[in-house]
């Protein structure tokens, strides 16, 4: 009789069981709405995107393109975003303002991949040469700040540069044009800037500055989709380590977005950046070396703001805490038993 | 030795397994201290090389600065000395066993310092040179390449640090499995008791109880049977066996101990009765007497009736006679007066002697003797064993045609007494040498004389067997050891 018992409590509970492990294994979906400026440098996300990591963890990503890094940012605190990949220079001023913004990630880092390209004929050598010369370039952006780093670095006065503004696609097409003698680029406009011609040009770059792309957005926003941003950073985890595992997936990925860009110029690429989901200390460097030019330039930095308050490393420690390398506050010593 | 093999083995699995788990805990322990104190060393040798890297970063710079405030040769050479010790050490970091991710970063930082080296030696060259605005151009490409080292710096510092991390996680998966052994070999150990309880309850404490239960009811109205454990090859097998065999034996004995109980009552009332028979008429022919004695008395009448009270004292007698030889057999006190006897004189005597026995019986009586054999025995004994045997015949064979005959047989004097009487029964037959066996017929005697017969015989050496069937007469055949050269009187046992 025990036995009967016990068979049929177990036909009762063996559904049950099956029902609640299926469910386990099958994440709610999750939806995340994503901008970024189509550049190189997100690489991983669009290999995440390629290789259905996204879907794989239970995210829905609403990917959309936007002019640049800054357009993105600004669209997500908008709230027409939740997330933006962007590059350091964007955060920093939104940080400067007072804005709560937060980096839950970045998404490579490489030097040499932005630069300053001549216009083909132009006699423009070194930095100091784009004195008296007018540079096109991309304000509030990483554009601008390699712009000025090559003349501080050259000694150059700024002021007898004539800088043209214009988003990337303008500051290309004026240079295609020769309204410009230059223009401060990046991935893929440098390289397509280099192709335009079949006369040599000069591109002026320098190690001193790093460009790093992350995932930014308002902290109340990216708190509120802790699950998506999660899920996210685990996708985009989980690709870093396919592209450590096949070098060449990147490139693809790459090649597909970017047909434009010849094999020469994926192979700079993959050589010169690390594709890397990381919360790092030259993640905070390069946003207070921001800061520190965008000061210069006459940014007002609001009270109370903390670089260093700007990496939220929660999320990214719950997914893979060996990426989060922040030197911080020592955790709260152990009381003694 | 088998049983206890059987019990003793699972408690050696048990201490092998236990034995096993000290050692695999022990092994576990001594790997997991060695582990955490390599990777400490390591990672105390790495931090010291990126704390001293931090260290000789800050003093470059401050001596860069000074030297731009106030060249002087001896913080040039400082510079050099440090920028050296700066490489040779990050070298040296690229022997740590660092991560994937921290090996990347290494070699970008050592990628890196071509180009800050360049930068330093630029800015060194401008203030050697009196180039002081260009060498402060130099110092802000250097102050930037030097900002990013530090970063990278601080993240290969928090690499290092994880690099225990990993260790830890390292010793807590192991840990994990080995906690995962020790739940299996807990279970086997559970299975292993678990089936050892099994056994000693089924195997050997069931037995057990059976035996015990069935030894219980031994000896009361409904006895089982001892179960005899066979096959088991055991100490069990062998104890079943045995209290089996008592058992059987017990009851046995049992059995025959109310054989012997009921044979007693038996003999005690026919022995009243036996007894009590003469005495009644002994008492009559003595108030007889009593009523005879006087003047005038019938000498005839009193004659006849002394020689009645003879005859009643002489079965009196020969009752008690009897019931003193059982005794005295059952004692193993019977004493055998030994002498050489002529058998044929002692069998023509006592046939003769009992001629009005038999004639009363109405048996005719045949003699057939070997003459000249001669046995060593109680001539006493010998006769009672023949008059026993002759006295049946008249009390159960009247009219039977009696054949007395004694020959030599290989060593052996046979005497046989053959009538041509109804028989002995089969129920009889069977049991009629034993004690107080009568044939149900008969109402006289005690049912002593045959064993009584047979204890002599055998007492002398021979045997005495039987030869019936219903309606066939009856030949009882005495065989006795024909006597040796000695000669003499002895007492023999029983």
């Amino acid at each position: 009789m025990l036995r009967g018992v016990v068979t049929r409590l177990w036909l009762l509970a063996a559904p049950c069981l099956v029902v609640m492990a299926c469910s386990s294994h099958v994440p709610t979906p999750v939806s995340i709405r994503v901008g970024y400026a189509p550049v190189p440098s997100f690489a991983l996300f669009y290999l995440a995107e390629d290789a259905g990591l996204f879907e794989a963890e239970g995210v829905r990503v609403e990917s959309s393109k936007r002019e640049s890094g800054f357009r993105a940012l600004d669209a997500a605190f908008s709230g027409a975003l939740d997330v933006a990949l962007v590059y350091s220079t964007p955060v920093t001023q939104r940080a400067l303002a007072g804005d709560e913004i937060a980096v839950v990630g970045t998404l490579h880092r490489a030097d040499r991949l932005e630069g300053v390209v001549t216009r083909p004929g132009s006699s423009i050598r070194t930095p100091a040469d784009l004195s008296g010369h007018r540079v096109g370039f991309t304000p509030h952006t990483s554009s601008e700040r390699l712009l000025d780093l090559l003349l501080a670095e050259s000694g150059t006065d700024p002021a007898t540069v004539q800088r043209v503004p214009g988003s990337p696609a303008e500051v290309l097409s004026l240079l295609g044009r020769g309204q410009v003698d230059a223009a401060s680029l990046w991935a893929p406009g440098l390289f397509a800037a280099q192709h335009r011609s079949t006369e040599p040009v000069s591109v002026l770059t320098t190690r001193s500055h790093i460009e790093i792309s992350m995932m930014a957005g308002r902290r109340q926003t990216l708190r509120d989709k802790r699950e998506a941003v999660v899920r996210l950073l685990r996708a985009l985890v989980a690709a870093e380590g396919l592209a450590r595992q096949d070098p060449i997936a990147i490139r693809r990925a790459l090649h597909r977005r970017f047909s434009e860009l010849e094999e020469e110029d994926l192979e700079t690429i993959q050589r010169q950046a690390r594709f890397e989901v990381r919360l790092s200390n030259l993640l905070l460097t390069t946003l207070r070396q921001d800061a520190v030019w965008l000061e210069q330039q006459g940014t007002t930095r609001a009270s109370d703001v903390r670089i260093r308050d700007i990496p939220d490393p929660e999320p990214l420690e719950s997914v893979a805490p060996e990426m989060v390398t922040l030197l911080g506050p020592l955790p709260p010593a152990r009381a003694k038993p | 030795v088998t049983l206890a093999r059987k019990l003793l083995v699972p408690q050696f699995l048990l201490f092998g397994l236990i034995g096993l788990l000290v050692s695999f805990q022990a092994y576990i322990s001594h790997r997991e201290q060695q582990l955490l104190q390599t990777t400490t060393e390591r990672l105390q040798q790495t931090a010291t090389s990126i704390q001293r890297l931090t260290q000789l970063s800050t003093d470059v710079e401050r001596d860069l600065l000074a030297e731009q405030l106030r060249p002087e040769r001896t913080l040039r050479q400082r510079i050099v000395t440090s920028t050296e010790e700066v490489d040779r050490l990050l070298n040296g970091l690229r022997g740590a066993d660092w991560t994937y991710r921290g090996a990347v970063l290494l070699d970008d930082l050592i990628e890196l310092r071509p180009d800050a080296r360049q930068s330093q030696e630029a800015v060194l060259d401008r203030l050697h040179s009196g180039q002081t605005e260009e060498a402060r151009r130099d110092f802000v490409r250097w102050w930037f390449l030097d900002q990013r080292s530090s970063a990278m710096l601080a993240d290969l510092s928090v690499y290092n640090l994880k690099r225990l991390d990993r260790t830890l996680a390292h010793v807590q998966r192991v840990r994990r499995r080995f906690d995962l052994g020790v739940i299996w070999l807990a279970a086997v150990c559970a299975v292993v008791v678990a089936l050892s309880a099994v056994y000693v309850l089924r195997g050997v404490v069931r037995p057990l109880v059976d035996l015990t239960e069935a030894s219980s009811t031994v000896g009361g109205s409904s006895p089982q049977p001892i179960p005899r454990l066979e096959g088991r090859n055991d100490e069990l097998e062998t104890l079943s066996g045995a209290l089996a065999d008592t058992t059987e034996r017990l009851v046995t004995a049992n059995r025959d101990l109310a054989a012997a109980l009921s044979s007693r009552d038996q003999f005690l009332s026919i022995a009243a009765h036996e007894l009590r028979t003469p005495l009644t008429s002994l008492l009559l022919q003595v108030q007889l007497l009593k009523r005879g004695l006087g003047p005038g008395a019938d000498r005839e009448k009193l004659a006849r009736a002394i020689s009645s009270t003879e005859r009643q004292v002489s079965r009196v007698n020969q009752l008690v006679s009897d019931l003193l030889d059982v005794t005295r057999i059952q004692a193993g006190r019977l004493e055998l007066h030994l002498e050489r006897i002529p058998l044929e004189a002692l069998v023509r005597e006592v046939c003769t002697r009992c001629g009005p026995l038999l004639d009363a019986g109405g048996n005719a009586l045949t003699l057939t003797l070997e003459p000249g054999l001669v046995c060593e025995a109680d001539a006493s004994r010998l006769e009672q064993v023949l008059v026993n045997l002759l006295a049946n015949v008249s009390r159960h064979a009247p009219g039977a045609a009696v054949q007395v005959s004694l020959a030599a047989d290989d060593g052996q004097a046979v005497l046989r007494v053959h009538d041509d009487g109804p028989g002995i029964p089969d129920q009889v037959r069977q049991r009629v040498f034993e004690r107080f066996v009568r044939n149900r017929e008969s109402k006289v005697g005690l049912g002593l004389g045959l064993f009584i017969s047979k204890q002599i015989v055998e007492a002398h050496g021979g045997g005495i067997e039987l030869e019936s069937s219903a309606g066939a007469g009856a030949t009882f055949t005495v065989r006795l050891p024909r006597a040796s050269a000695h000669q003499g009187s002895m007492a023999v046992p029983a």
